[in-house]
């Protein structure tokens, strides 16, 4: 007995002693951004809310709604907003929280596993206050997690992602999976869907979709620089959709933008989230600027949906089909689309060269770059692969290629 | 304006033109791509199906008869249908056709009661594909047998004496003369008959399925054969397509082509109407683009899909 109290005093204090280290994470991370050149009051709400992560009941207060925690892109978040549930996406990019995990995963996973993973076991997390959790089965770290936080919690729900997008066959799956969901969210909501609700939260989307574009348009054309261009959409989800839209709608008639004319660069590869900013704030130390992303927590974070079929059954299926083939995250087995992409915008935007983000440990990313750097070669554009981590020990290495890499495409 | 709208008024003002136009002295002609249904009596113009079926200027034409003025008039009568596929292409069936506008009146009314749409799976799609094609066929050698190979006369026009618009067209003019059996023989009752069965059917169909007769029309068929030379061509960059399948789930006529294709721009595919819902729907930039003799007439936006996606579905 005792020596479970030991052991179980033992954890606590690890657990302060990472609560302290998270919060001072986030707020030299904060510091920093508010010190920046670029800094306007504009971002402070934006700023303010990522703060909520780490206050689970805070956020849980400001909400008023059962939390539905998510965990990638896949699930449609206008059925959650329909039913009644806040969609939170469970990313995470703190070093500090990786502590917490370090015993429980392979010492070469991916770090934003180790951070999730943290988090869940974290005294006060926003994963143990959520009423649903929602796993689909996209990358291998993804598709263990829930037996991982199974064994130290409760087990999440699954979704099983067929990675097949364009097969008859992988889209009628999907369809079931939804289908499924709903039921699911149906039960423990106590509530049945209904077909306008879900309409009415298709429509609220989609001007987020909308607003969303007129950020990335803001920096496709140098006015908003790629890092805050994250905060933005990092924010998304961790305030109602329609506070959110209605803030960067209030920031972008407030914006005054400041044209940049740095050489523009496209970031690709591994998700970058809050606090971790080191990739996107480098790219712009070496004095390159982030023109345009595919990052599944920026550009990607969200897809518009097009329904012509108002039914129930026909709004599901076409949310079904925008968060599955809709998606060019690279767990799928027939992605090679993802780098149309890429090159679209590139050629679009005037943009020569493309940083390769790899957090190490994430393997669909770190796979698809070597396709990806043939392509890009191919075509004439620079090419530049950084493989890191949270820590922040590799900086001037990192630092010193971006800045070869700019004299490159300079 | 959106092009949803611009449509939607092309496609109501052609409807009034082609119903109600000849009330007015307006002769288009007897070549038209569309089903300006000659047994609307106020019609303006008919559809070239009749012109074709027919023993004037199309297939009921005897063996000895075709190279002669006989043959020379079906040969113009076919120019002149030519002339105005190529110069505007499957607009005829998208933005022209009354049926057409019929059917998508019909859709509009069911997802205003968010009536679920009928679903066909890819390969019953792909099943009914040849039905067009074996129409067309039928119709133009009935006729030839009546001509040369003594079919029964009571055969003649017999695509007209079964399509569904028959009936359902004059209805716009106060005319139900159509709903009928006629009794006069065995060939005129069973033809009658199975005319209402298929209106029946067609309209059910209709209620639950986009553009449902437009899967079988022997027109479209016909129209296809000159995708390629239309100088409106609806061209995809491969290059930006991320494969969202927007075009895809959008599409009333279920075509997967446009998604899929990945080789080549040109993306006409002979069950294409050309109502460019697709494009409109592309979120990528300048991925989908209409256009008329290399000259783009509208392309494909992010910003398009975010200003009238969703309103115009209001």
């Amino acid at each position: 007995m005792d020596l479970k109290n030991s052991q179980q005093s033992k954890i606590r204090m690890k657990q302060e002693k990472v609560k302290k280290e998270l919060q001072d994470e986030y707020a030299c991370q904060m510091d920093s951004l508010k010190q920046r050149d670029d800094f306007e009051p504009g971002f402070e709400y934006f700023l303010d809310i990522l703060t909520l992560l780490i206050f689970p009941a805070k956020l849980k207060d400001r909400m008023q709604a059962p939390l539905a925690g998510l965990y990638c892109i896949q699930a449609p978040l206008e059925l959650f907003h329909a039913l009644g549930f806040h969609p939170v996406r469970f990313c995470h990019g703190s070093l500090a929280l990786q502590k917490l995990s370090a015993a429980s995963l392979p010492a070469l996973a991916c770090p934003m596993i180790k951070s999730c993973l943290g988090s869940f076991l974290s005294e006060e997390s926003l994963e143990k206050i959520c009423d649903v959790l929602i796993v689909p089965t996209t990358c291998d770290w993804n598709t263990k997690i829930p037996e991982l936080i199974g064994a130290n919690l409760r087990s999440p729900y699954v979704m099983e992602l067929p990675h097949l997008k364009d097969s008859a066959r992988g889209k009628k799956r999907w369809q079931e999976e939804i289908h499924e969901l709903k039921n699911y969210l149906q039960k423990i909501s106590g509530r049945k869907l209904e077909r306008q609700r879900l309409w009415t939260s298709v429509q609220t989307y989609m001007r987020a979709w909308e607003v969303l574009g007129r950020i990335l348009e803001l920096r496709r054309n140098q006015q908003l620089s790629g890092t805050w261009s994250l905060i933005l959409t990092n924010a998304f989800l961790v305030d109602k959709v329609e506070n959110w839209t209605e803030n960067v709608q209030h920031f972008l008639k407030k914006h005054q933008p400041r044209p940049n004319s740095d050489p523009a660069v496209f970031l690709a590869g591994s998700p970058v989230f809050f606090p971790y900013l080191k990739i996107t704030e480098l790219i712009e130390e070496a004095g390159m600027f982030i023109k345009a992303d595919e990052l599944c927590t920026s550009e990607r974070i969200l897809a518009s949906s097009v329904p012509d079929d108002l039914s129930e059954y026909g709004l599901l299926k076409a949310l079904a089909d925008k968060c599955h083939r809709g998606c060019s995250c690279p767990t799928y087995a027939d992605n090679h689309r993802r780098i149309n992409t890429v090159m679209h915008a590139m050629r679009k935007s005037n943009i020569k060269g493309v940083v390769y983000h790899v957090l190490k440990g994430c393997h669909p990313y770190d796979i698809e770059s070597f396709v990806f750097e043939k392509t890009v070669k191919e075509n004439g554009f620079h090419f530049l692969k950084i493989e890191t981590g949270y820590s922040k020990e590799d900086r001037q290495n990192i630092l010193a290629r971006l800045e070869a890499f700019k004299d490159t495409i300079g | 304006m959106s092009l949803f709208n611009l449509r939607s008024w092309i496609q109501g003002i052609s409807f009034l033109i082609l119903t109600y136009g000849g009330r007015f002295g307006l002769r288009l002609g007897h070549f038209l791509p569309c089903f300006a249904c000659p047994y609307v009596g106020s019609c303006s113009g008919h559809c070239y199906l009749m012109a074709l079926q027919g023993s004037i200027w199309g297939a009921q034409i005897p063996w000895a008869h075709l190279i002669s003025v006989r043959g020379l008039r079906a040969l113009g009568m076919f120019a002149g249908f030519s002339f105005l596929v190529i110069i505007f292409s499957k607009t005829w069936c998208g933005w022209i056709c009354p049926f057409g506008t019929l059917q998508d009146w019909i859709s509009w009314v069911r997802r205003k009661l968010a009536v679920r749409e009928a679903e066909f799976s890819e390969s019953f799609r792909n099943a009914l594909k040849p039905v067009k094609y074996i129409l067309l066929v039928l119709l133009i050698i009935i006729p030839m047998f009546i001509a040369n190979a003594g079919l029964h006369p009571d055969f003649k026009l017999p695509f007209c004496q079964l399509c569904p618009a028959k009936p359902l067209m004059p209805v716009f003019e106060g005319n139900f003369q159509h709903f009928a059996i006629d009794t006069t023989n065995t060939i005129t009752f069973v033809m009658s008959a199975l005319s209402m069965l298929l209106t029946a059917g067609f309209l059910v169909g209709m209620m639950f399925k986009d553009r449902f007769f437009c899967i079988f029309c022997p027109l479209l068929a016909l129209i296809s054969l000159f995708d390629r030379f239309g100088l409106l061509q609806l061209k995809k960059n491969i290059r930006s397509c991320t494969g969202c399948a927007h075009c895809e789930q959008i599409c009333p006529m279920d075509i997967s082509d446009v998604h899929r294709e990945e080789q080549k721009e040109p993306v006409i595919s002979q069950d294409c109407t050309l109502c460019l819902k697709c494009a409109e729907h592309c979120p990528e930039d300048k991925t989908l683009s209409l256009e008329f003799m290399k000259k783009p007439l509208f392309s494909s936006s992010r910003k398009y899909v975010a200003r009238h996606s969703i309103k115009t579905k209001r």
